[in-house]
């Protein structure tokens, strides 16, 4: 079979990453020097070359630890239907999240790698979303090639704990509250058609090439997008409470800004708007705001200052080392 | 040996006319001065020195230098670059991958960040690179339906519409990565006309000169007419901040006010 033959791609192209370089902090702006993709990556498989970011997927253990890092979205999974992963799990009295690693763990829905919650936002995003306890199997860990995901996993746990307390890292096998529930009839045809739909969207999907996404066009990472919607459908008063504690604060020296909106241009995620008036400093829109810290490092004047946000705070061990 | 496009703008032939300015702006839908951003990829120079009656005055036309050392394209953050050298020297822009950063506009030596309104339409200040501001369309112009002068003229669109005309904005070639629409929150720049130069054509501004006073051409092919005019006019080669050591490829030979070189 030829490399670029669709039956391969559709074999082949299950699990992996897609690389938005559009999105990427490294490809927008190459001085800011991030390395927090590589810097988590225990395997070497994805580096900067001369080509720009590349993935090494002979390589790569699939722990998504670089996911979880990157905070402009510009990782992609595929084969990551989170939302599904909610659904599956907000249905169950006692929820576990199970992983497809190697060994393999048992719950009611599965990641890949459970290296992906070593994002604090996403684990809050889950907590939020299900809104009651529920366990990560943490199993098998201590016997799977990926084992070094429970360092960051549980400083994320830890971090997430301070505003809601709802997951439990299993690693003993007799901690595991887990009854796997039979399914009627309605319940399985509902399931099947599911799976069906994801696995020939993916198909689908993997049939594809990703559309060219244009370096100005802003957009947002899938996880902040369901945080925002998951602070929607809080009461008025804790709304307010997380939203002031969650996001940064970015700060302009009017001073130092020449209003030469270059840092809204390299803003990827749309936190930074046009003045309202000529000569005046962009306008912020800080739940917008992901703190790669592009602005900063770019502004020509050093007008710009984040003030971090609890949702950075939690991430201070994946920043980059020349922030 | 690959090409390498540049320009000779002979200063003896320019009379200062304008019909460069006004055939690159059709050609190329640029749009008017906004907000210290004058969009003009082709402009002027113009210096006037001396007391009355012995004054003397200059109108150099001036554009993109196509640097053989373009620090536009140095400093361009994204990778890879959306200011770019193409085989042919020309330096092009990819406005997809542009972010709008407004460093090339920072670094090139023959662009300001923002003009100064008097000083640029006195002549004393010109900008190579233009950015479209965030949110503000870059036709407007083209669509507007105000009347020009009020109570005599119709607008540019609706004239245009009844003569058949197509409005600059509606040009529809494409050459590579240059689009002749641009988005806003983008940087732009003259060039070269490539779309015009790719296809065997000069750039409009070179056709469109009624005083033939610009050569455009190989700089690597040695019987080609720019080298020619090159070496006839040896002596009184110029390129315009030549000091910045960016190696400019527009060259200026002769002058209009010593009719003996």
């Amino acid at each position: 079979m030829l490399p670029g033959n669709p039956a391969l791609k559709v074999l082949l192209a299950h699990q992996g990453l897609r690389v938005e370089r559009s999105r990427c902090v490294q490809h927008r702006f190459k001085p800011t020097g991030c390395d927090r993709c590589f810097k988590v990556c225990p395997s070497g498989a994805i580096r900067w070359t001369d080509d720009g970011l590349h993935w090494e997927e002979a390589e790569c253990q699939r722990c998504l630890l670089c996911v979880a890092a990157c905070p402009t979205g510009a990782l992609i999974g595929k084969e990551l239907p989170f939302v599904l992963t909610l659904k599956k799990l907000s249905t169950e009295q006692h929820p576990v999240l199970a992983c497809s690693g190697r060994p393999a763990t048992a719950g009611h829905a599965s990641l890949p790698c459970l290296g992906l919650l070593s994002s604090p936002e996403l684990l809050l995003v889950m907590s939020m979303a299900l809104g009651r306890s529920f366990q990560l199997n943490l199993t098998e860990c201590s016997a799977c090639p990926n084992t070094e995901i429970l360092t960051p996993l549980k400083a994320s746990a830890a971090q997430v704990a301070e505003i809601v307390d709802h997951v439990s890292l299993i690693e003993d096998s007799a901690e595991l509250v887990f009854c796997e529930r039979g399914v009627n009839r309605r319940e399985f045809f509902t399931m099947l058609r599911q799976q069906s739909k994801v696995a020939a969207c993916s198909l689908a999907d993997a049939l594809q090439d990703p559309p060219e996404v244009s370096f100005g066009d802003k957009s947002l990472p899938a996880r902040r997008l369901l945080l925002l919607q998951l602070l929607k459908r809080l009461p008025t008063a804790r709304r307010k409470e997380l939203t002031g504690q969650l996001f940064p604060e970015i700060m302009f020296s009017s001073e130092d800004c020449s209003s030469c909106t270059g840092c809204v241009g390299i803003c990827p995620t749309g936190a930074l708007l046009p003045p309202a008036g000529q000569g005046d400093p962009p306008t912020a829109h800080v739940q917008n705001c992901t703190e790669c810290h592009l602005c900063t490092s770019f502004c020509r004047s050093g007008a710009i200052q984040i003030r971090p946000g609890k949702l950075s705070r939690m991430t201070s061990n994946i920043q980059p080392s020349r922030f | 040996m690959s090409k390498k496009y540049g320009m000779v703008i002979d200063l003896h032939q320019c009379v200062g006319c304008g019909a460069c300015a006004l055939s690159c702006k059709n050609e190329n839908n640029t749009a008017e001065r906004v907000d210290g951003q004058s969009h003009n990829w082709a402009d002027f120079v113009m210096k006037t020195e001396g007391v009355f009656p012995k004054t003397r005055y200059t109108q150099m036309p001036v554009l993109c230098n196509h640097c053989t050392d373009a620090p536009c394209v140095a400093v361009c953050p994204v990778t890879p670059t959306a200011m770019f050298k193409a085989d042919d020297n020309t330096t092009l822009h990819n406005q997809d991958r542009c972010i709008g950063c407004r460093q090339c506009q920072d670094a090139c030596p023959y662009s300001e960040l923002v003009l100064d309104d008097e000083k640029s339409s006195d002549g004393a200040q010109y900008s190579v690179i233009s950015f479209n501001l965030h949110g503000k369309s870059t036709t407007a112009k083209w669509q507007d339906k105000s009347e020009m002068i009020p109570g005599c003229t119709g607008s540019a669109a609706e004239v245009a519409a009844k003569v058949g005309a197509t409005p600059p904005d509606q040009n529809k070639y494409q050459s590579g990565d240059y689009k002749p629409v641009r988005k806003s929150g983008v940087v732009e720049k003259c060039i070269l006309c490539h779309h015009r130069t790719s296809a065997g054509m000069n750039p409009a501004c070179v056709d469109d000169c009624p005083a033939n006073a610009r050569i455009f051409g190989d700089l690597n092919d040695p019987a080609s007419a720019i080298s020619k005019a090159l070496k006839k006019n040896a002596k009184t080669i110029m390129r315009y901040k030549e000091d910045e050591g960016t190696e400019p490829n527009v060259y200026y030979v002769r002058s209009y006010n010593d009719p003996t070189v």
